[in-house]
């Protein structure tokens, strides 16, 4: 039973999926069927200490470095247009494979060049992300980007995070009016 | 409230409940703006095939869409079953959305003040023919409004075909009333109506010739790259940047750039960056930095582009790399600039700069490279290590698997020959002056 997720709401993954090991979060859309340059909406990951930081570039996963440093976290290939059935854009991750000074995991999506080809989430059919169990499928959480996106172009959608001996996943659904660059900046990476 | 395209809301946030009015208001080039109502089903389909509601057909079936004076009036308690969205469109007459001024679009309570509304004008648009404007819809039990704001470059055709329906229909009312439209003999529904009398013609195009629905006319972003690679930068070195930028078959554009050294006796024009660099040692001349590279085509052909000996390379053919400045003194604000022009069909570029003449190493000018893309994207280097031999190889750009990797090397050699060993283009060396 998927939770419905609101803002700053908090699911404990253990005990929505006891003995979970590896989540996926998935990312899908419609094609665009007005005019103009596709939707290229991307999924990425930061991989980040207790400083909120990335250890290193390789912690952030996206569509031009597919895996993290110590291969915990993979994405599975870049979607440009959200063409096929289902999930248009997959990362899993192996939590057990997460390093202990990695703190948490934090999940964005972001519309590629949305702010120079004037695109935004609400504009996008059929947009959202969710979270998996990756033992099974089962959806855990999710968030409709289309309709409660708004008009930015890259939002933390959330993040899985320890606490404890557990992972717990916390829906953010942060907007970033300033776009990719602002949001890969505050994550540490040298981009 | 002021709405923005992509935007979405409840009516209920707006204050709105059971019957709205959607107005329009719209000025430009266009000899008329026709307003346009689609009655669509969940899955944003017409329910019928001539579900429409316009100045030429002011009510829908069930009622509950009625126009009047750039107007629709909505009850939403009045939709008949599995009606479930409703989608309001702009159709310029003998024009697109680029010839529009000013173009507003309101949302009230049955004759009340705007309670929300979406302002546009042509600089919003490409050469779109029609746009859909606002959607209401009903979303998990509630009605909620959005700015859709896109289109089609083939006008009504386009909107028609997008809400699953076939041909285009009159949008103005016939001079004298008009028969009820006649299937067409063929394929879809016709949705024309047979033109009134001394009618102008519609600006969408002749319902005669419709348009196939299995080849939809809107064509591909300019933007999009045929190839479908990417630059990766490697990140070596702590001034390397990761590429965020898809690239494709756009050119490379590679810059050199540095200061000038002053001469060792200083002019009055000298100014901020001599008295900067004041004190450097060296030769009392300007520092002329040249950049190059050595290059090996996918197709294995091999050379040296660079201003020594005049080999400047050719960017309309093989190997697609041109080098098009040779600034002697670092005073222009260009720099040096190498294109390559066809990343997509290199195996491997080595870019170096090398000391000719007038500094005694490359960070007392502060030497510094710069790769750009036609996206903006940017991967900056500089060459910050005081090492004493002229030649750097700065950076090595390989096509490998589809990608563009751009690696930070930023090796030093005391020449041509030794960076060429180095890295094993394997040519063959002689002295060259400029």
């Amino acid at each position: 039973m998927p939770v419905s997720l609101t803002k700053g709401g908090n699911v404990s993954l253990s005990k929505e999926a006891p003995g979970l090991k590896k989540i996926n979060v998935g990312l899908g859309w419609d094609t665009r069927r007005t005019d103009g340059a596709d939707f290229d909406l991307d999924a990425m990951v930061f991989l980040v200490n207790d400083a909120g930081k990335v250890r290193n570039d390789q912690d952030f996963v996206f569509f031009n470095n597919k895996s993290s440093s110590d291969g915990s976290v993979t994405h599975q290939g870049d979607n440009r247009t959200g063409a096929g059935e289902g999930d248009d854009e997959v990362i899993n991750m192996d939590l057990e494979k997460v390093p202990a000074d990695v703190q948490k995991i934090v999940v964005a999506v972001v519309i590629y060049e949305g702010q120079t080809r004037g695109q935004n989430f609400g504009m996008v059919e059929k947009a959202y992300a969710r979270v998996l169990n990756g033992d099974g499928g089962a959806e855990i959480a999710r968030y409709d980007l289309t309709e409660d996106g708004g008009t930015v172009t890259a939002m933390i959608f959330g993040e899985i995070y320890r606490n404890g001996g557990e992972w717990k996943f916390k829906a953010i659904g942060q907007g970033f009016n300033d776009g990719f660059q602002a949001l890969v900046k505050s994550y540490g990476v040298n981009a | 409230m002021q709405l923005a395209t992509g935007q979405r809301t409840a009516l209920a946030t707006l204050n709105l409940s059971d019957q709205l009015d959607i107005a329009f208001d719209v000025s430009g080039s266009a000899s008329a703006y026709a307003p346009l109502c689609f009655v669509l089903n969940a899955d944003s389909r017409l329910v019928q095939p001539d579900a429409m509601v316009s100045p030429a057909q002011t009510h829908s079936n069930d009622g509950a869409v009625t126009y009047q004076a750039e107007r629709f009036r909505v009850e939403l308690a009045r939709l008949a079953p599995g009606v479930e969205r409703l989608a309001f469109a702009v159709v310029p007459e003998n024009g697109d959305l680029r010839g529009v001024r000013r173009g507003e679009v309101s949302v009230s309570g049955p004759g009340g003040p705007a309670a929300a509304n979406w302002s546009f004008s042509g600089t919003d648009f490409g050469n779109e023919r029609a746009i859909i404007a606002l959607e209401l819809y009903r979303h998990q039990g509630d009605w909620r409004l959005m700015v859709n704001g896109q289109g089609f470059a083939d006008g009504l055709a386009g909107l028609v075909r997008h809400f699953g329906g076939n041909g285009v229909p009159d949008l103005q009312p016939a001079a004298a009333p008009t028969p009820a439209a006649q299937p067409a003999p063929s394929g879809g529904l016709n949705l024309s109506r047979p033109r009134g009398n001394g009618m102008p013609a519609s600006s969408a195009p002749s319902s005669t010739n419709p348009p196939s629905t299995s080849s939809p006319a809107s064509t591909p972003s300019p933007s999009r790259p045929l190839s479908l690679t990417k630059i990766t930068l490697d990140k070596q070195g702590q001034s390397a940047r990761i590429s965020l930028q898809k690239a494709g078959t756009q050119r490379v554009h590679v810059n050199l750039n540095w200061d000038a050294k002053p001469s060792t006796a200083p002019t009055p024009s000298g100014g901020f960056l001599s008295k900067l660099l004041g004190n450097v040692s060296g030769v009392g001349k300007a520092a002329d930095l040249d950049l190059g590279c050595m290059y090996e085509l996918a197709s294995g052909e091999k050379g040296v582009i660079q201003a020594l000996g005049g080999n400047f390379g050719n960017a309309g053919g093989p190997p697609f790399i041109k080098l098009d400045q040779d600034d002697r003194s670092g005073a222009s604000a260009g720099g040096e600039n190498l294109f390559i022009e066809r990343p997509d069909l290199i195996r491997k570029v080595l870019i170096f700069a090398f000391i000719y003449e007038g500094a005694g190493n490359f960070s007392e000018v502060g030497g510094r490279l710069s790769f750009n893309d036609p996206q903006g994207n940017e991967v900056k280097m500089q060459l910050s290590n005081p090492a004493a031999l002229p030649f750097c190889a700065v950076a090595l750009v390989q096509a490998q698997g589809g990608e563009l990797v751009i690696t930070k090397e930023e090796r030093y050699f005391s020449g041509h020959r030794d960076c060429d060993e180095a890295f094993g283009f394997g040519f063959s060396w002689k002295a060259g002056r400029k």
